[in-house]
């Protein structure tokens, strides 16, 4: 399985990250280098195995329905850059 | 007196002992830090309120009780949130980022009173080998400038090889604190997943990150460790389990010690120094009489590609939240919607952070998912099952950190061989381990490291058997 | 519905729980507060912050699931549904996969005099809801509003057991009157407490094979519903008359124009690349827990209508409609302590009290009259002291003018009933001397016209002459 430019399009759109141009050749060489190393993993027959999400199994901790601050809008939106009247602003979006 | 080189626990006995004073431990520092800038340690200092702090602790006259590490100075690796202090985690896309909150780690040193110098260097969302991933540009070892200090704790591990503390917190996903550790000669540990809270630490890949302590030496590792260890309401995976004394346990007597050994598994490398360390390690543990045990961790070569499933696949969701929005780099001049994230990604992104994203897209999206993401968790539960295994026979299981001593910066250009970095130290983030690194040997004039890596929540032991390895 | 069609219908509801703080944050929930005033951090997505499951969502998603007879999760796993949009501020959803905490159950509908009918219910699995998105406010931008974020969601997915919009009404008010019983939801959908998805497809009468369907999206009335559904199966139909393909996607539903529009296409389908969540470790559920969220069941809508039924003498179709909406039948409880004809109670509660509170769009919670002064009225009307069609008047009045009782009310309008013999006596002959023409027709056989005397009878007593006076006396004078 290799990325080809038709792939790392797809990957851009899902990751809504742009590629430059000049970049995209080396990218994509890189991508099936990594690629390539990881289908190591498809040697090992493992069907029978469990999958592990979490290395420390039963650890599960739930917090008390509680309200707990004040939310302080104001030093929260600071680190926003387009903010009006408790808004965040993004180009108007057309459904 | 050269108050830089001074050990933490020196510092913490000069300090009560007033042989000095928290005001001259942190003018001293800065002053050491303005000289060696060509080392690229800090993304952004905080001078000013450690003064003023240091004053503070000063004439709070006796280290209380409650704050034992009062007056301390020390750096926090930038990928911990500190309130009112720019956290860029070595990303453009973070440049203006000042959080409105503080990370629990930063939280709980504050309040065992140190304080914090400044912000340091680190590979891009920590993903790296070398630092030099930063958007800061890399951190240059210490020991020798020409050199890496490794990644991505590198500034954390460069600001305590060159004096600038007596100790710095880092990050560990895939042997962060572990590698910088032993390219800087020191003493790094990666703390069992969920021993420290992840609160504030800015994700790069969830089930494998795990926070740390770069220090000198062993013992001043275990007191560092402590303050930052504990169960933490906000962190849901963290363990609801009580902190032992490690700087009580790291000398103690009480601890029995079966070290696990893998000489078959570090021969099968077929690299000459790297065989050579080891097996001067084995020989160390020998004369010290500690007892060991070969064991088989058959799958651990697997590591590095399961890694690379994991670890890019969780650091794709995690970093879709950079989307110029709410806060971070926004991207000017744009279309539409679909334009501002593609815009404010692609430029508030390095290419190893895009890379990563890009791979972890990949082997998630529909058709791969059970190729890649789901073949990689069956296979990191054999990892781990390995483990469990070792743990029936042996204590701890010894592994070199690195195949070699720190490289040259720039010297590594093909990605692979950089992942290939982090072979020795990727097997314990798999498994959830505490894993330490400790000074062991030395080439070319650079230092080398060896590896201890514990069942879970056995720090103690781990410091415990560093210390006596150590004692040579 | 043209009659070789039919339709095949799912419903997927979202049910915003009630917790006092958020499913994965301490932020509050509250409805209604000022733009991103209860977003903290963590419902903002910010770098570094982490979830924290609430355990009153989990406790809640139990009760639903213990009321629908449903297998509930021995470990209940997130996982991280991934897309953008500017008011999901993680770029993922924290939902559930796999390990749904509800598992398959079902519950019971029933239209008028029909037969029961069994609707499955595939699973349901929480969530934590996205933030609003406004579009209208700024004249070149969308304005991004998060206090929704993070509002604990219970997703009920049914099974296309549904084939017209009446059931699927039918369900969602079932599943309204569950919520709302359990108290694990105010389900005000007005306010967007519960939101309804529809999946649509049609196919010719006796064709096994499921037609293409669609998915109607942003549905917020039990009327829309109804009024989304009709549309969509019209248009699938004529669709499919003309020989076009019906086009699997996502219609939104515009209620101004009542029509659906298309909002996305399969071909931009979106690859959620959905994982285990790392941030939570699934959670173990007991069958102890289980087995005492089982004890402390309130009473359900169907137990409800049962003890109307049985215990009230009521009839199914009263005792159904009443325990739709769990307001009006307490509603009907608390009146029934000062009343007891529960039949007549039952009667006038689905009846005018229902009509006036859709006059004014209010929930029997918010009455302009309590059920003590209902209860009074009717008192009156049972005792004969005023007429039907005089308390309907006292009612209105009584709602217009909530201080004023329901005695003094009815003085004001003048509209204590006669019942007094020589007085309607008096009444009856002037009608008959007035009206000769249809004495004589009446006498020689047309019965109707009885009715014609009651009626000029009410008219010139103004309504409040005793109906069953009127009738005797009428029968002995016509004579």
């Amino acid at each position: 399985m290799t990325i080809d430019d038709k792939t790392l399009e797809n990957l851009s759109k899902l990751s809504k990250i742009k590629i430059d141009e000049n970049l995209r050749n080396k990218l994509r060489e890189d991508l099936n280098l990594t690629i390539n190393m990881i289908d190591e993993i498809n040697k090992i027959d493992c069907d029978q195995i469990e999958e592990l999400s979490h290395p420390i199994k039963d650890n599960f901790n739930l917090r008390e329905d509680k309200v707990f601050k004040e939310i302080d809008r104001e030093s929260l939106q600071k680190t926003s850059n387009k903010t009006e009247d408790g808004f965040y602003l993004v180009p108007k979006v057309i459904e | 007196m050269d108050l830089e080189t001074l050990t933490l626990q020196e510092q913490i006995s000069g300090l009560r002992d007033k042989k000095f004073s928290s005001v001259e431990l942190v003018e001293n520092y800065i002053s050491v830090i303005g000289n060696n800038e060509d080392l690229n340690v800090f993304v952004s200092n905080d001078f000013e309120r450690a003064i003023a702090k240091a004053k503070k602790s000063d004439s709070s006259n006796n280290i209380q009780q409650d704050m034992p590490l009062n007056g301390i100075p020390m750096v926090h690796k930038d990928i911990f949130c500190t309130e009112g202090v720019k956290t860029s985690c070595g990303s453009k896309m973070l440049d203006n980022f000042y959080p409105p909150y503080s990370a629990t780690v930063v939280e709980r040193l504050e309040q065992a009173g140190s304080i914090c110098l400044g912000k340091a260097n680190m590979d891009e969302f920590a993903m790296g080998s070398s630092n030099e991933t930063s958007f800061y540009g890399a951190v240059k070892n210490p020991l020798n400038k020409q050199k890496s200090p490794g990644g991505s704790s590198g500034g954390s591990a460069a600001a305590v090889a060159a004096n600038f503390s007596s100790f710095s917190t880092g990050t560990d996903t895939g042997g962060s604190i572990r590698q910088p550790a032993s390219f800087c000669g020191l003493v790094g540990i990666k703390p069992t997943y969920g021993r420290v809270s992840r609160y504030g630490m800015i994700a790069f890949a969830s089930s494998l990150d795990q926070g740390g302590i770069l220090a000198k030496n062993i013992k001043d590792t275990a007191i560092a460790l402590q303050y930052i260890s504990g169960y933490d309401p906000k962190d849901a995976t963290s363990i609801k389990t009580k902190v032992p004394n490690f700087s009580e346990d790291c000398e103690s007597d009480k601890f029995e010690h079966v070290v696990g050994l893998a000489t078959n598994l570090i021969n099968s490398f077929g690299d000459e120094n790297l065989s050579k360390n080891y097996s001067k390690a084995i020989k160390r543990l020998a004369k010290l009489k500690i007892k060991t045990k070969e064991i088989e961790l058959p799958n651990l070569e697997l590591s590095l590609p399961v890694y690379y499933v994991i670890a890019p696949a969780e650091c794709s969701a995690n970093l879709s939240r950079y989307d110029g929005i709410r806060f971070g780099y926004r991207a000017e001049n744009v279309d539409n919607l679909e334009d501002l994230y593609f815009k404010s990604r692609g430029e508030g992104f390095g290419n190893e952070t895009k890379k990563r994203i890009l791979i972890g897209t990949y082997c998630l999206s529909s058709g791969f998912y059970d190729a890649y993401y789901k073949k990689a968790q069956k296979i990191r539960n054999l990892i781990s099952s390995d483990f469990v295994n070792a743990f029936k026979d042996v204590t701890s299981i010894m592994l070199p950190t690195t195949s070699g001593e720190a490289f040259d910066l720039g010297s590594i250009t093909d990605p692979i061989e950089m992942y290939k970095q982090d072979i020795f130290t990727i097997p314990a983030n798999l498994g959830g381990l505490p894993a330490i690194s400790i000074p062991f040997g030395e080439k070319d004039n650079m230092p080398l490291g060896i590896q201890f890596i514990g069942n879970i929540l056995e720090e103690s032991s781990l410091l415990n058997i560093s210390n006596k390895f150590q004692l040579d | 519905m043209k009659d070789n069609w039919e339709s095949v219908i799912g419903l997927e509801i979202h049910v915003q729980l009630n917790s006092e703080s958020k499913i994965f944050s301490n932020a509050p929930t509250k409805f209604g507060s000022d733009q991103n005033l209860q977003a903290c951090e963590v419902d903002l997505g910010m770098p570094g912050t982490l979830p924290v499951l609430n355990e009153k969502a989990i406790e809640k998603a139990i009760k639903f699931g213990v009321a629908i007879n449903a297998e509930i999760a021995k470990k209940v796993g997130f996982a991280r549904k991934n897309y953008f949009y500017p008011d999901l501020p993680k770029g993922y959803q924290i939902s559930q996969l796999d390990d749904p905490i509800v598992g398959k159950g079902s519950i019971e509908i029933q239209l008028g005099d029909q037969e029961i009918k069994t609707i499955g219910i595939t699973r349901a699995h929480l969530e934590e809801d996205a933030g609003k998105s406004i579009h209208d406010l700024f004249e070149n931008e969308t304005a991004i509003d998060l206090n929704r974020a993070g509002t604990p969601l219970l997703e009920i997915v049914s099974e296309p057991d549904m084939s017209s919009s009446e059931e699927a009404v039918a369900y969602l008010k079932k599943i309204h009157s569950i919520v709302c019983a359990l108290e694990i939801s105010d389900g005000n959908m007005s306010q967007g407490s519960m939101r309804c998805d529809a999946n649509v497809s049609v196919r010719k009468k006796g064709d096994k094979k499921l037609g293409t369907r669609t998915e109607l999206k942003n549905i917020n009335s039990f009327k829309f519903v109804e009024k989304a559904i009709n549309f969509e199966i019209k248009r699938q139909i004529s669709c499919l008359e003309k020989g076009e393909e019906v086009v699997q996607e996502t219609r939104l539903y515009d209620s101004a124009n009542n029509t659906t529009r298309s909002m996305r296409s399969k071909e931009e389908a979106n690859d959620y690349r959905y994982f285990p969540e790392p941030d939570i470790i699934p959670i173990q559920i007991t069958s102890d827990q289980i087995l005492n969220i089982k004890k402390e069941l309130p009473e359900l809508p169907d137990e409800k209508k049962e003890r109307y039924i049985n215990e009230l003498g009521l009839s199914e179709y009263d005792s159904r409609n009443l325990t739709y909406d769990l307001q009006l039948a307490d509603f009907f409880e608390k009146a029934l302590i000062n009343f007891d004809d529960p039949k007549l109670l039952a009667n006038w509660i689905l009846g005018d009290f229902s009509a006036i509170l859709n006059k004014f769009d209010v929930e029997a919670n918010n009455s302009k009259v309590d059920s003590v002064k209902f209860a009074e009225l009717l008192s009156y009307l049972k005792e004969e002291k005023i007429s039907g069609q005089a308390a309907k008047k006292v009612l209105e009045n009584i709602w217009e003018n909530p201080d004023v009782s329901v005695s003094k009310s009815i003085q004001d309008l003048g509209l204590e009933q006669i019942s007094n013999d020589t007085e309607i006596e008096q009444i009856i002959e002037k009608v008959i001397n007035d009206n000769p023409t249809q004495k004589e027709q009446f006498l020689s056989g047309k019965d109707r016209l009885f009715g014609f005397f009651v009626g000029q009878v009410m008219k010139e007593s103004k309504g409040k002459a005793n109906p069953k006076l009127v009738n005797e006396i009428l029968k002995k004078k016509l004579v």
